[in-house]
């Protein structure tokens, strides 16, 4: 049951001769079984967010804890969906989840692991395609190879970068309903979600965090017991949906004036 | 209704068929066969008639002694037909029907000239061009000394190549994955690779006083920088993305060289085969004019020195097909083993 702690975080990438400031004093809490929601336009810092809890990339300053320990590397008690598809292109889908499951849990037969792959891949809508290569498969089928990949790893925090993106608006209903259950049927699962839709965050979260470049500027709690039908919001949270529009427009604006 | 519906779908296979027909048979198809009749021709006749021939086509601009007759006629029988076999094998499994028949209309064409040329109207140089029949018959005569020649060359061949891809494999992996070394070791690399590893040989042959060794080396020198170059490259071009997310499973050092980095490296080492096994074999057999005792490079050399160019023509054939079979196992290989692309 981790909790994560930003410390006055700052993060720089630094290539051959150029240092780039992405986040600029960060400081954020994200309780045990949280399912917390990253917004903001692109390019504001979301994914080097998750790079940081994913132990990916270290904090220039400040420093990211972990049930108060400060992270060290990657490991399996984080998973991560990837923007970008990150499949292992010599491997089936289903050989890629079949990895990902002996990797992670030790003891797990090779059949046993096969079976759980298959019904992984089964409930993510991508079942007939567990045979083929990731060349083979489209976009949207590639990101759900990844994402039953995650879920297999079974780690106590999921982190996720916009994992439904490349998906039809009907199966990412469906993406989201599976989620929500796992979140809710785990009890206790952190979550860090990475999205540019409002409508999933409000869907989604316990919080949504807004970001602008560099910064968190505000965050929103959502009441737990809200309906989570975009069609039919609460007052509460048709009020919050209101205030993020707003902010995403005043951050655009914002933008075109800097430039 | 219904019969018109019939009608047409007969007439559609009818014409399916015709077309099926049509690519079957195609022009190109034709003349290869003519090519390889006309060769057998060309063998069978007497070579007196062959001169009577020659003379009413070209009216009698060509002007040629009838000679003796090669001692026998089989072997280069033998090998057209094989040669057609192999060519009729291809047509019929293979896709690329029209340069199939190409390759096959050159092949008969050269049979045809050659023979035409050096057995039946005797205007080549008697000792520098040998008779087609002479040459094929080689391999009847002498095919232990051939297939031992064979035999040394390709022991070789594996000894130096394998040690090679190995060793430029593991230390490709090692560079590319450490930035800080491969900003040394790939300059030098790019400098040391477009040396033809061939100019070693005679030096190297003394320095090591075994030819076997030297053969190995020169090989191995061959082999070590592309396939380094080529492995350090494509570790450093790995997707970043790939890699995190084996580091997210905690992957395991072990695990990570052999179902990491070994499967993704795999589809480039074995293509790298492709241009660097023939690569090799050529080295081998041009080290092997100097200083060996046996292989291939020895035997054509060999009868070089003692102008049995029969001999000579034979041994470069032989070479042309093992490098041939070598090329076609790799490609069976690649075939069978590469499944993934990006
Ligand atoms: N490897 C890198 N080197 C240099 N700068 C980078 C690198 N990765 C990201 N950045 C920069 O850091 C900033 C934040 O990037 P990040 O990927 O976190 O954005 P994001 O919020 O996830 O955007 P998006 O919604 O488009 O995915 C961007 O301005 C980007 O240009
Ligand atoms: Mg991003």
């Amino acid at each position: 049951m981790p909790s994560i702690v930003f410390k006055d975080v700052d993060y720089a990438y630094v290539d051959a001769n150029e240092t780039f400031e992405a986040l600029e004093n960060v400081n954020l809490e994200i309780e045990d079984g949280e399912f917390l929601c990253l917004v903001g336009h692109s390019g504001c810092g979301k994914s080097t967010m998750l790079s940081l809890i994913a132990g990916l990339e270290h904090p220039t300053r400040g420093e990211v804890l972990i049930d108060g320990k400060p992270i060290t590397g990657p490991g399996p008690d984080r998973s991560i969906v990837f923007q970008n598809y990150s499949l292992f292109p010599w491997q089936t889908a289903v050989k890629n989840v079949r990895f990902a499951i002996q990797q992670t849990k030790k003891g797990a037969s090779k059949a046993e692991a096969d079976a759980k792959a298959r019904e992984l891949l089964e409930s993510v809508g991508v079942g007939e395609a567990a045979d083929r290569y990731p060349f083979q498969l489209s976009g949207g089928m590639r990101q759900r190879v990844a994402i039953a990949r995650a879920l297999a790893i079974d780690a106590p925090t999921m982190l996720l970068d916009e994992p439904f993106g490349a998906l039809d608006p009907m199966i990412r209903r469906r993406l989201q309903e599976m989620l929500l259950d796992l979140w809710e049927g785990s009890c206790c699962k952190t979550a860090v979600f990475v999205t540019h839709d409002i409508d999933e965050a409000l869907i989604l979260a316990d919080r949504i965090v807004f970001m602008e470049p560099k910064h968190i500027i505000k965050t929103f709690a959502l009441p737990k017991d809200r309906s989570r039908n975009v069609d039919d919001l609460d007052a509460a949270t048709k009020a919050i949906k209101d205030e993020v529009l707003e902010l995403f427009e005043a951050t655009a604006t914002g933008r075109e004036e800097e430039e | 209704m219904m019969a018109d519906l019939a009608e047409t779908q007969k007439e559609i296979a009818k014409r399916e068929e015709h077309e099926k027909h049509e690519r079957f048979i195609k022009p190109s198809f034709i003349v290869s066969n003519a090519l390889f009749l006309l060769t057998l021709l060309a063998i069978y006749l007497p070579a007196d008639t062959m001169v009577e021939i020659v003379r009413t086509i070209t009216f009698g601009a060509v002007d040629a002694p009838g000679g003796t007759v090669p001692a026998s006629s089989i072997e280069f029988y033998v090998a057209v037909l094989i040669s057609w076999g192999l060519f009729m094998w291809r047509y019929i499994a293979g896709g690329k029907k029209r340069s199939t028949c190409n390759i096959a209309s050159v092949v008969f064409l050269f049979f045809l000239i050659w023979e035409v040329l050096s057995t039946d109207l005797k205007i080549t140089h008697p000792v520098l061009i040998p008779l087609p029949e002479n040459v094929f018959a080689v391999f009847t005569r002498i095919p232990g000394e051939l297939w031992q020649n064979v035999y040394t060359s390709l022991t070789l061949l594996a000894q130096g190549f394998l040690t090679s891809l190995v060793a430029a494999t593991v230390i490709g992996l090692f560079v590319g994955w450490l930035p800080k070394v491969r900003e040394t070791v790939f300059p030098i690399a790019k400098v040391l690779a477009p040396i033809p590893a061939i100019v070693f040989t005679p030096y190297l042959v003394l320095l090591l006083h075994s030819f076997r060794f030297a053969a190995i080396m020169v090989i191995f020198l061959g082999i070590f920088w592309p396939t380094l170059m080529n492995t350090i490259l494509r570790v450093e071009s790995l997707d970043l993305r790939i890699l995190d997310s084996a580091k997210m499973m905690g992957l395991s050092t072990p695990t990570m060289i052999f179902r990491v980095l070994l499967p993704y490296l795999y589809p480039t080492i074995v293509t790298g085969l492709k241009v660097q096994l023939p690569a090799a074999m050529l080295m081998l057999v041009m080290a092997e004019m100097y200083g060996a005792s046996s292989g291939m490079g020895y035997f054509i050399i060999n009868y070089t020195n003692y102008a049995n160019y029969t001999n000579v023509v034979a041994g470069i054939i032989v070479v042309g097909i093992v490098v041939t079979v070598l090329d076609a196992l790799v490609g069976l290989l690649i075939r069978k083993t590469v499944k993934w692309s990006e």
